[in-house]
This record gives structure tokens, C-alpha cells and sequence, in this order.
């Protein structure tokens, strides 16, 4: 069942500085269908548009982002609505019980001059109607047991925890109203190794818990081999490829992809590595046909003219490229 | 274990930071009593946690911090506090670094050459206009670059792996022997990371020189260097060749270190759970070993006092759970 | 140039701009004067605006219209001497305590909190009291910028306390910078917007004080100034006696002025601000 989904999505953050105007393309042309009970992973490099695609599909819509072209759905008991025609009060509703955002370096949502407690309560009162201060009380209790967290973090103040404790804290808020989809941009790029493993088997262990929705947004690819189910390769504000995970990192298609699982070194591998040649595009003016052609080793020159889509090429594999798409011919 | 071709000696280095007013003071001891050698030429790794200590080691190291206690030799020289100025001259003339954030390492007001040209004239490495040119060309080719591409531009029309890269050209003009590279690619794109730490390989083969590479991801410490110490919250824990520390870890913390690093491979994913500790500063202040908290193999004697460096098959670790198997050692 | 090109896309500086530069005008012409700024009875008295005395004459007989092109140039005069003397203090103790640190930096912070804290008003009028007759307006612009620096060096030394934190000082030393380079090169730059707002703001309130003190009778005031002529048209009772011409004359100019400094401040550290030039660099470029 499909929990979300983007059609054509184009938004760009325009800018005036100095009476000139540009545009940054930062989401272009993007269509995703995320089902429910699944992780759903995105990743790329930083400046391909991972972070204003997520911001779109969550409606955070403000200047200087625009969204020029497409339609968000969430499937909303059933029926599948187009937040862009809900109304602000309708949109907020929505938030943090229907689906929930962890932003990047979200250590820092905690209000640092109260208890963890009291952030929950907080938040709690504010989005439900619980009444009945005990029964609010035992669900916190409950829910951060179910997640792993001591108990004794909601004496704490945010400063007197270390990171890797305070995002999961975070995680912990984000997830208390049992939110269907789970958004999550990089929720442990931040911290270091151990952290970042415990942030997340959290995120793992939420997911099947409560068996929702957690969209993964990372440039890590060893975190996308642990937890996610499905990725998402994004460049240059176009998702490239799409497979499962066992598909992008046994058999990447897109040459992009196949650079990126070449280039990540392992433990036990001295073999040389290469990175991707190049530098990344610019989202101002991108590069002419398939974006990413200047730093391509099977470039032709069709791939300046035409603009490759989004194609299934064999079961729940999707990918962009001229060296696979009909146009091209095999 | 003093070898003849031994670059750089650290000896009980020890920082201690002491923190809050008159009335209540606590004492971080950031690093402590930490020693390694290094050799020319070779790659070794400072691997730890952030917070581990391994960015106060390296700012001692190059003299923007003062140790508490311990002592730096550089080619077999006391530099410890080293207060005459030619001396220091030279020392930065062959000791260079290169950070972090590669956004933050150039003035953002300042054209990013301006730094190339003012490391050929300070260090004398050239004052005539034409050949300091054709010496920062030659610099930014070996990493890729060229001066016409770099030239008076300002940091913000770069992208963070070129800024780095023209960091590492920037260290290279003095023709340094030790090279100390802090976090240098962990704010660059996984996929453009592997060509700045190829260059570190290039830099021991080619032109032998020496890097101590500071850095939390394993992965590529594993893939360029030849020794790694293993540094927790302040302390080295375990010293030796990178392929028997992090193939065969001895210490309980390396151990976790290494089974914590997500593979790219979705087949070997993380099988159990683990326990953080709440809050970093309890680690740091417990007396006896500070992993002691969260070690698996936990006896009471770790808790009471901090165990000696022991030697096992060349590899050097600070547990008791190898102290009655091999000969005590100081190092 | 491309500076200026880029400043008066800006309304704000636009229409400061202009203003000043209508009175800087006003200014030169002070040079071509018929009538020397300090004789009284040249001209027939209390003479409304016409062709002959644009802005009409006074009780003293002076041409309001020559006399305010002195006042803006005497006033401007003092208002520059005040606000770059205080500024190269403030720019000096700033520096030097930020960079250095330690005791120098605990030494010079309490001379400058002992700055802060002053009375200035009481000991402005004390001073003039003491000096009134002898009060060029020279010394009046020092002793306007020995009261004027503290703030400033306080906000200055923070923005060094920062900046010495951040990795391209590292770097800058590693690149063998010495001391008095670093500080120059490397940190100047981000000073430079915090002098040239408060410059400005500086000059409007050394104006702002030169008029308060003259209305009071504490300095020269033979010198026509800004100030000076707004006190003879209240000792002379302008507004019951009618001649409108005279009071409004220097409030309508001092409103001008005011106004158009405080929109060239606001606009060129909005230019100036580290952030918005971080921005504009790209831009330019591509």
C-alpha cells in the first residue's frame, strides 16, 4: 500500500540578491511511490537536493523555496490527499501524529533550559488531548522502554546528556504519537561511529515495532546497507536510480551508482579505490541532456541532448540512463 | 622503542583543562599520558571517537596548545615549549597540517591564493614573483588543481573536496617531512573522499613524507595507513600494524569500534544492540579505565586503577585482560 | 564604479545618498559666502524668505541661507573629527585586548567599562563650563571622540575574541603569518562593517550632542554651527516674534542630515556584513 507519494515534483529556491534573480533547481522532475511498513532510503551527494526534497514532501514550503510544479500525496485512511490544497491549520494537524521530521543536527530542538520531561509533556499536551496526567506519564515510560532508552534521561537536562543520547531522545520525541511516516535527514551524521549505530538500531527498531514508515535520507551508504529496504540514488536534483537494497549494491546500473559503491573502502579491502571524477554540478545552471555526462566514463553524445527518464528496467529497478532506456535502443 | 629513522616522539603527553569559577572546579584531563613514535616515512592513523582527545594531541603536537605535562621530540630535539624562534621557524617550515572543515580553514574574505603566496614568502621558499608562481602551480597540480583555476578567487566559489584539496596544496609548498591531517574528509562527500586520501598515500610513496591522519572513520584508516592508535576519552588504548589492530582487535573498545563501523555491504548488518553511556562526562571522570562502564569483559581491578601499556605480539594495549600473559612494558 | 553602482541599487542609500550629497553642496558654497559667518548686521533684519535671502534673514542681521551653509560645514567638521578619533582608539584597544588577552586584555577593559560607565552629559557641560570661551570646535570634536570609542571597543574585541577561534587563524599561522600581520589581514576585514556603521551612527550623535550643548549656551557661539543657530533663534524668541524662517531653517536641515546618515549607516553595513559579501561573491561570478 502506498503511504506516499510525489508526482513530478519541481521546487526551487529562487533567489534575489542584488536585483539579480536565479534559480536553484534543487528538486527536479522528482516522482516517488513509498509504501507503508518499509524503510525507504535517499541518498547522494550534498547540493543534489535531498534535504529541499524532503522539505517538499513534508509541506515545509517557505521563501525562498518554491514549488513550481507537482502534487505531494499522503494516504490519509485510505484516501490519498494533496497536501498542497490543505489549508496551514489542516497541514499542522497533520504533523507529528500522521508523519514526523527529524531535521539534521536536531540535538538542538530540545529546549535546553528544561527537563526531558517536561519536553514531552510539552509536546504531548500540545498535540493530543490526554487529560489524565498519570496515563500521559505511563505512555512516556512505556514508549521509552520500548525504545531502549534508560529512564533516567527524563530527569536530565539536554546539556548533561551526550549527543548520540540526546538524538535519540529526539528520535524518542519525534515517535511518541506513533507517526505513520518517519522522516529522517541524517539522524546520525553528526556523531560518531558508536553513536551512530545505536541511533540506528533505533530507527530499525521503531520501524518494527510499530510497523510504519521511515523514509532514511543519508550520503552514507554503509548506514543504507543497514537499515534501509529500498534507495533512492539522487544527483542533481533527479533521483538516477531506485532498487532494493541488495540491487544497488550487488548490481548498480546507473554509472553514478556504480562509482559510489566502487569508491566506499571496507574494512579488510586494501584495494585501491577511486572517487567519482569531477565536481558536482552546479543546480543554478546544470549541465545540458543527463546532468551527469561531464564526469561520465560512458559518455556518447546523445547524452548532452536528451534527458534520460526514469525508467523499470527489470523487477522494482528503476533507473536513469541512455545505456538502458528504449530511446537508446540495448 | 626508539628506531633511527623515527620522525616524531611523543612521550607522556598529558592536558588537562580545568573548567567553572573560583568555587567549583572540574578537571577534564583531555589527554592523558599519551606516547607514540612516529617513522619516516609512514601513515599513522589517530583513531577515536569525537571527544576521544586526538584533536588536542595534534593542536600540542603543533604548538597552538601547551601540554600540562610530557614531552615532543622531533627528529631526536626537545621541542617541548619551544620558545626560540628560528627553531620554531623550522619546525613549522616541516611540520604543516591541514583541518577539518575545509570551509573555515580559508578566510571568507580573503582570496584563497593569498594564502599559497604568503607560505613562499614567510618561509622563504621563494621571493621571486615568477618562480613562486610556477612553486603553487606545481603545488595545486600534485592535487589536481592549477593555479589559473585557483587563482584570486575567494573560498565561497569552491566546492568543501577542492577547498580541502587546495589545503593540502597549501601544506605541501614548505616541502614539510610530517604532515598532521585532522578529520581531513569527513566533511567531504563520501564519493569524493578517496582521491584526497589517495593523495596521502602518493605523498609517503612518492615523496616520503610522513602523515599522521586524525580520524573517526575506520574504513579509510583501514585503506591508507600502515599504524593506528586507538585513542578513548583521552587515553591510548591500542597501538600497532593496522591490519592486526583492526582485524584482530585486542582491546574491548576496538572491538566495539570496529563492529560498530556500517559496513556497505547489506549483507553484514549489525547483529546486536549496544549501550551508550548517558553522558560523556562520567566516562571521563572515572578513576581506573574509562571503558570500564561499558566493557563487556569488566573485572574489579578495572575499576580501580588505570591499566599499564603490555606488549602482545607486537601490538601494544592498555586492558587488564592481557597483563598476567605478557611482559609489562613501558613504552 | 561598480561600488557605487551596487550601493545605490539600494533605496535606502539611494535617497541618503542624494541628501548628503545636496548638502554637501550646500557645504562648498559656504566657500563662495558674500557674507563672513561671524559679522552681524550685513543684511536687514528679520527679512522673510525671497529672491534676494533665500531662507531670510535673522535678529542678528545675517543671511539665514549663507549661514546655514556654514552650520552644516562646521557641524560636519566636528562630527568627523569626533567619530574618527574615537574609531581609531576604539579600533587600536579592540585589537589589542582581543588578540592579546591575559592582563593587557583585563587592564584595557576596565579603563574602557570606567569610559562606559561615565556620566557623559554632567561632565560634557562641566568641561564646557570650564573651557566655554576658549572651545574651538576642533577641541570640541576630540572631546566628543574621547567619550565615543568605549562601546565600540568592547564590540570590537568580541568579534577578535571569535574570529581568533576560528580554524583560518590556524591556518594564517601555519602559513607563517606573525602577530600584527594576522591581525590585520585576517581580521580586519570582518571589523571593518562594525566601524563603518557605527561611524556614522558616531557622527549623528556627536551632532546630535554639539547641537544639545550649544541650545544650552555651553559652547562657542560665535561659530555658526547646527547648533549654535538653532540658540540664538530660541534666546531671540524667534517662534513668539513669528520668524518662522529662522527656527525651522536648522531643524528641517538637522532632520535631513540625521536622516541621511542613518540610511547610508544602515545600508552600507547591510552591504558590508560578512554574510551578504560571503553571498555576493559567488553571485558576481557565475
Amino acid at each position: 500500500m502506498t503511504i506516499l507519494k510525489a508526482e513530478n515534483l519541481n521546487s526551487f529556491y529562487i533567489l534575489d540578491i542584488l536585483g539579480i534573480k536565479q534559480s536553484v533547481m534543487a528538486v527536479n522532475g522528482v516522482s516517488i511511490e513509498i509504501k507503508e511498513n518499509e524503510i525507504y532510503g535517499i541518498a547522494g551527494e550534498s547540493g543534489c537536493g535531498k534535504t529541499t526534497l524532503i522539505k517538499t514532501i513534508y509541506g515545509m514550503i517557505e521563501p525562498p523555496l518554491n514549488v513550481m510544479e507537482g502534487r505531494v500525496l499522503y494516504n490519509i485512511d485510505g484516501k490519498l490527499v494533496d497536501i498542497f490544497s490543505l489549508d496551514e491549520e489542516e497541514l499542522r494537524g497533520l504533523r507529528w501524529e500522521y508523519i514526523s521530521y527529524i531535521p539534521q543536527g536536531s540535538m538542538s530542538v530540545l529546549n535546553p533550559v528544561t527537563k526531558i520531561s517536561d519536553s514531552f509533556w510539552d509536546f504531548i499536551k500540545a498535540h493530543s488531548n490526554y487529560k489524565d496526567k498519570l496515563e500521559v506519564e505511563n505512555s512516556i515510560k512505556e514508549h521509552l522502554n520500548a525504545v531502549g532508552l534508560p529512564l533516567k534521561v527524563l530527569n536530565a537536562y539536554p546539556h548533561q546528556l551526550s549527543g548520540g543520547m540526546r538524538q535519540r531522545v529526539t528520535i524518542a520525541l519525534a515517535t511518541i504519537l506513533k507517526p505513520k511516516i518517519i522522516i529522517a535527514d541524517e539522524p546520525s551524521t553528526a556523531l560518531d561511529v558508536v553513536a551512530q549505530r545505536a541511533i540506528i538500531q533505533l530507527l530499525k527498531n521503531i520501524q518494527q515495532t510499530q510497523k510504519n514508515t521511515i523514509v532514511i535520507v543519508t550520503h552514507d551508504m554503509g548506514v543504507h546497507a543497514n537499515i534501509s529496504d529500498r534507495i533512492a540514488i539522487m544527483y542533481a536534483g533527479k533521483i538516477i536510480e531506485e532498487a532494493k537494497t541488495e540491487e544497488i549494491f550487488e548490481n548498480p546500473l546507473h554509472p553514478y551508482t556504480k562509482y559510489l559503491i566502487k569508491s566506499l573502502p571496507k574494512i579488510g579491502d586494501k584495494s585501491y579505490k577511486v572517487s567519482v571524477p569531477g565536481l558536482p554540478p552546479s543546480l543554478i545552471n546544470p549541465p545540458p541532456g543527463c546532468k551527469f555526462h561531464p564526469r561520465c566514463d560512458s559518455f556518447k553524445p546523445e547524452c548532452k541532448q536528451i534527458e534520460p527518464q526514469l525508467i523499470e528496467i527489470s523487477k522494482e529497478h528503476k533507473v536513469a540512463c541512455l545505456l538502458y532506456s528504449k530511446e537508446m535502443g540495448q | 622503542m626508539k628506531e633511527d629513522n623515527e620522525l616524531l616522539r611523543i612521550e607522556g603527553l598529558t592536558k588537562v583543562f580545568s573548567l567553572g569559577s573560583v568555587f567549583s572546579r572540574i578537571r577534564i584531563v583531555a589527554v592523558n599520558n599519551v606516547s607514540f613514535g612516529i617513522n619516516s616515512p609512514e601513515i599513522f592513523t589517530l583513531a577515536g571517537e569525537s571527544g576521544s582527545g586526538k584533536t588536542t594531541v595534534a593542536r600540542i603536537i603543533l604548538g597552538f596548545i601547551e601540554p600540562t605535562k610530557g614531552r615532543i621530540f622531533y627528529r631526536g630535539k626537545n621541542i617541548t615549549n619551544l620558545k626560540d624562534i628560528e627553531a620554531r621557524n623550522l619546525f613549522r617550515k616541516e611540520v604543516q597540517a591541514i583541518f577539518q572543515n575545509p570551509f573555515e580553514t580559508f578566510n571568507p574574505l580573503r582570496r584563497v591564493s593569498d594564502y599559497l603566496y604568503e607560505t613562499c614568502w614567510n618561509f622563504n621558499v621563494s621571493r621571486n614573483r615568477n618562480e613562486i608562481d610556477r612553486i603553487i602551480d606545481e603545488a595545486l597540480k600534485a592535487v589536481g588543481l592549477s593555479l589559473e583555476e585557483v587563482r584570486d578567487k575567494y573560498p565561497g566559489e569552491f566546492s568543501g573536496g577542492q577547498l580541502q584539496r587546495i589545503s593540502v596544496a597549501r601544506a605541501l609548498i614548505t616541502k614539510p617531512q610530517l604532515l598532521i591531517a585532522d578529520e581531513p574528509v569527513s566533511m567531504v562527500d563520501a564519493s569524493l573522499r578517496m582521491s584526497i586520501v589517495n593523495l596521502f598515500k602518493e605523498l609517503k610513496e612518492r615523496n616520503n613524507v610522513s602523515v599522521i591522519y586524525i580520524t573517526h572513520d575506520l574504513a579509510t584508516a583501514y585503506y591508507v595507513s600502515d599504524r593506528i592508535a586507538i585513542m578513548f576519552r583521552g587515553e591510548i588504548v591500542e597501538t600497532g600494524p593496522v591490519e592486526r589492530v583492526l582485524m584482530e582487535p585486542k582491546h574491548p573498545y576496538t572491538m566495539l569500534l570496529k563492529e560498530s563501523i556500517p559496513e556497505p555491504d547489506p549483507k553484514m548488518k549489525w547483529q546486536e544492540t549496544i549501550r551508550l553511556m548517558a553522558s560523556e562526562e562520567e566516562e571521563y571522570l572515572m578513576k581506573g579505565c574509562k571503558f570500564a562502564g561499558r566493557c563487556p569483559y569488566v573485572m574489579d581491578i578495572c575499576r580501580k586503577e588505570v591499566p599499564d601499556d603490555t606488549v602482545v605480539d607486537g601490538i601494544i594495549v592498555k586492558c587488564y585482560l592481557y597483563t598476567s600473559k605478557s611482559e609489562k612494558t613501558t613504552v | 564604479m561598480n561600488l557605487l553602482k551596487d550601493l545605490l541599487r539600494d533605496g535606502k542609500f539611494k535617497f541618503g545618498f542624494i541628501t548628503l550629497c545636496i548638502l554637501l553642496f550646500l557645504v562648498i558654497l559656504s566657500f563662495f559666502s558674500p557674507y563672513k559667518p561671524t559679522m552681524w548686521n550685513v543684511t536687514p533684519r528679520d527679512l522673510p524668505p525671497s529672491l534676494k535671502h533665500i531662507f531670510g534673514t535673522n535678529s542678528q542681521g545675517q543671511d539665514i541661507f549663507w549661514q546655514t551653509t556654514f552650520a552644516i560645514r562646521n557641524s560636519l567638521i566636528i562630527a568627523s573629527i569626533a567619530a574618527l578619533f574615537s574609531r581609531i582608539i576604539a579600533i587600536i584597544i579592540g585589537l589589542v585586548a582581543g588578540y592579546r588577552g591575559g592582563r593587557m586584555d583585563r587592564v584595557l577593559m576596565s579603563i574602557n567599562d570606567s569610559f562606559l560607565v561615565l556620566p557623559l552629559f554632567p561632565i560634557l557641560i562641566l568641561v564646557s563650563t570650564l573651557i566655554k570661551g576658549r572651545l574651538s570646535f576642533v577641541s570640541l570634536g576630540l572631546i566628543l571622540g574621547v567619550f565615543g570609542w568605549a562601546w565600540d571597543a568592547r564590540v570590537i574585541r568580541s568579534q577578535i575574541l571569535s574570529l581568533r577561534e576560528r580554524e583560518f587563524t590556524f591556518t594564517a599561522i601555519l602559513s607563517g603569518s606573525k602577530t600584527l600581520h594576522l591581525v590585520f589581514k585576517e581580521y580586519l576585514p570582518f571589523v571593518i562593517p562594525i566601524i563603518f556603521s557605527t561611524i556614522i551612527n558616531n557622527m549623528s550623535w556627536a551632532i546630535g550632542m554639539e547641537i544639545t550643548l550649544a541650545i544650552l549656551g555651553l559652547t562657542n557661539l560665535e561659530i555658526p554651527t547646527l547648533g549654535t543657530m538653532l540658540h540664538w533663534a530660541i534666546s531671540y524668541q524667534a517662534m513668539l516674534l513669528g520668524l518662522w524662517w529662522w527656527l525651522l531653517t536648522p531643524v528641517v536641515i538637522s532632520v535631513f542630515l540625521f536622516v541621511s546618515l542613518y540610511l547610508l549607516s544602515v545600508s552600507i553595513s547591510e552591504y558590508l556584513d560578512p554574510r551578504t559579501r560571503i553571498q555576493r561573491i559567488g553571485i558576481a561570478k557565475e
